[in-house]
């Protein structure tokens, strides 16, 4: 079997290197390498001193993908010189070593192993059908992501791995549809429809809210010192919200949230940009999932309880030790992470039909892209989200040509979840204890 | 009562182990004292009970005439009193800054306290941006103690501060303690190096298996080699 993938990946090299005439492989291949590269030399900066892989990863990646490779990266490096970040004076430069963060190598790595399989995928496709597996497997990260976000912080922060977090984006799915049902009057107009659409999202996020307030505060909160309690207790409240979707719901998929005016034409929301709709609401799930990942990412860095959640990764009793209700903090981040879930399924159902599986078909692949990223990084897991979700979908594709089946798409996560385990143990971004 | 902390016969249960059995410390105002005993004897036990972490199953905790013993630990921070655990226990995730800002108990501590902390260390002030876990040993200490001194504590709770570090930081650490108590903090400080203890400290107690055996003034400590050596071994 071996033989067979080493002679496949081979093969594609030199089919890449022989057709040199047709410009969509070297260019991703281009910008594979600038962005490597680039990620490393600029995150340095990021990175020895802030200690955060993903802001030098993605400023590499950005700065890669908008500047045309290696103009943008050199333009990115001469803007922000050490000093220039007021990050660093004469003095403390004495007492630091500057040296990378081996975190950022890995995360490089990620994207590095992305943009062969980019390659590979380019050198057999057309542009136009690179376009649909590329953007589909950004959607496919971002929703991964979605549920991926609250598991990753709670687990970093209280230790409680959460297998409800799927049932809570179930829920933000069937509570969108119901409450853009309630709303059809509203949809022969396109600003109605858009707002329909926008009370949608707000009361997932408000029913995922409240019941991760409840969860925590009922279920988790006694059971703190009993973590294999919690495991099971997650899990069967997991069970419970799904039997309570079926009773409600059928077993059955319900259709998903129709975001065309009555009469099937397209609106706003479905005709924003040229080409078919549904890669349209792609592009759109992929905007709101980006919009949370630096959210988050901004609560994390910047706010006062972003510190403190950070600190709290690390030692939570110190924290509490220093005056802070930590009781209070878990419960706060919990119900964030249910917040998160819940509207990522509220943006699922625009094009998922929601079932009593919708959340669970996730979950899996969030705990996986948790592992990958590093236990206890939320960096981590915004960055292996998406590499994850486009390598499942660049798998998905060729199954799909050479096998009929789709299948492959979420195995190959777990196949790297494998991999990602006998190599670095800790996780990409990981760190030892 | 003329003590700021009373510790009261303790006993605190660690899992199902009985760590304290009854462990008695007075603790009177403005004053260093310091907790001996062997490693293992309960001093940091009995520090994380008076926070509140490693709650206690019996006795009872006395911070200015009012009981900690049964409160959570971020109550009992909020009372004044400021921990610096062993082991330089920073956030090192967080940079200096950060870690001496989550520190802040109301709006404007940081800002207040800032030209005091970074008098007393200036170097935190050169390192004001820098990772947690770049610092180094000595540095990372002297963030511990600093943290503890952001809010208005008038008891700070250190344990071992010397522990691991080279002579000439302790030095530096050993200053730093004694300006705490010439502003009006009352140190309870829990230290191996005995010459450390005996240059800070006015009084004593003594741990010894998860009980208390003696205590008393510094100065007597001092002379009295048996003492020394039976329950802290050669010193």
């Amino acid at each position: 079997m071996w033989d067979d993938i080493v002679e496949v990946i081979i093969g594609n090299l030199l089919y890449i290197a022989e057709e040199y005439t047709d410009p969509l492989p070297l260019l991703v291949m281009y910008y594979g390498l600038t962005t490597v590269i680039g990620g490393l030399i600029i995150s340095r900066r990021f990175v020895t001193l802030r200690r955060d892989p993903m802001a030098g990863s993605f400023i590499g990646f950005g700065a890669a993908l908008l500047g045309f490779g290696i103009p943008g990266i050199y333009a990115v490096h001469q803007l922000t010189p050490e000093k220039a970040l007021g990050l660093v004076d004469e003095a403390s430069t004495e007492d630091v070593q500057f040296r990378f963060d081996t975190n950022v190598l890995w995360g490089m790595g990620a994207f590095g192993f992305l943009w062969i399989l980019l390659t590979i995928l380019a050198a057999n496709t057309e542009p136009s059908r690179f376009l649909v597996v590329v953007s589909g497997g950004v959607y496919r990260g971002m929703l991964i992501f979605l549920v991926a976000a609250g598991l990753s912080i709670i687990f970093g922060l209280m230790d409680v791995l959460n297998f409800a977090q799927g049932s809570l984006f179930m829920v933000g799915a069937y509570v969108a549809w119901e409450v853009y049902g309630e709303l059809g009057d509203w949809r022969e107009t396109s600003l109605g429809l858009a707002a329909a659409f926008l009370i949608a999202l707000i009361a997932a996020t408000v029913v995922g809210t409240i019941l991760g307030l409840i969860m925590e505060v009922l279920f988790i909160r006694p059971t703190y010192s009993r973590p294999f309690f919690q495991v099971v207790l997650t899990f069967g409240l997991a069970l419970i919200l799904r039997e309570y979707a079926i009773s409600r719901y059928g077993p059955a998929a319900l259709f998903n949230v129709d975001l065309r005016f009555p009469d099937g034409s397209s609106t706003i929301l479905t005709g924003l940009f040229p080409g078919t709709s549904i890669q349209n609401y792609w592009i759109f799930m992929s905007v709101i999932g980006f919009i949370m990942i630096f959210g988050v990412q901004y609560l994390l860095q910047n706010t006062r309880i972003g510190i403190i959640i950070r600190a709290g990764v690390q030692d939570s009793d110190m924290v509490e030790a220093l005056g802070i209700n930590v009781r209070l903090i878990f419960t706060l981040v919990f119900a964030l992470g249910a917040a998160i879930a819940a509207l990522g399924g509220a943006v699922a159902s625009g094009f998922l039909a929601p079932n009593p599986d919708i959340g669970d078909q996730f979950l899996l692949q969030a705990i996986a892209v948790v592992i990958v990223g590093g236990l206890g990084s939320y960096s981590g897991t915004a960055v292996s989200s998406i590499v994850l979700g486009i390598t499942g979908a660049i798998a998905s594709h060729f199954a799909l040509v050479e096998y009929s089946s789709d299948a492959l798409g979420s195995t190959s996560i777990l196949i790297i979840l494998l991999i990602v385990l006998y190599i670095k143990p800790t996780g990409l971004f990981g760190r030892a204890h | 009562m003329n003590d700021m902390l009373t510790v009261d016969n303790i006993h605190t249960f660690i899992g199902q182990f009985h760590i304290l059995e009854g462990v008695t410390v007075q603790v009177p105002h403005n004053t260093i004292t310091v907790m001996l005993g062997r490693n293992g004897a309960g001093k940091t036990t009995t520090l994380r009970s008076i926070m509140g972490l490693n709650p206690i199953k019996q006795g009872e905790i006395i911070f200015k005439d009012q009981s900690i013993g049964r409160m959570r630990p971020y109550r009992i921070a909020d009372l004044g009193i400021g921990y610096v655990p062993e082991h330089r226990a920073i956030f090192r995730d967080l940079t200096v800054e950060e870690n001496l800002k989550i520190a802040e108990r109301k709006r404007g501590d940081f800002a207040n306290r800032a030209p005091f902390v970074f008098d007393l260390f200036p170097d935190l002030k050169r390192l004001y941006h820098l990772g947690g876990g770049q610092l180094s040993g000595g540095q990372q200490q002297m963030l511990t103690i600093a943290r503890a001194l952001i809010p208005d504590n008038t008891l700070l709770l250190i344990d071992e501060p010397s522990e691991g570090l080279a002579p000439i930081i302790i030095e530096r650490i050993i200053e730093a303690i004694e300006q705490l108590s010439k502003h009006e903090t009352t140190v309870l400080l829990v230290e191996q190096n005995f010459r450390m203890a005996s240059l800070l400290a006015e009084y004593f107690v003594i741990v010894e298996e998860g009980c208390s055996v003696a205590s008393g003034k510094m100065a007597d400590l001092v002379n009295d080699k048996e003492m020394i050596h039976r329950y802290l071994g050669a010193a």
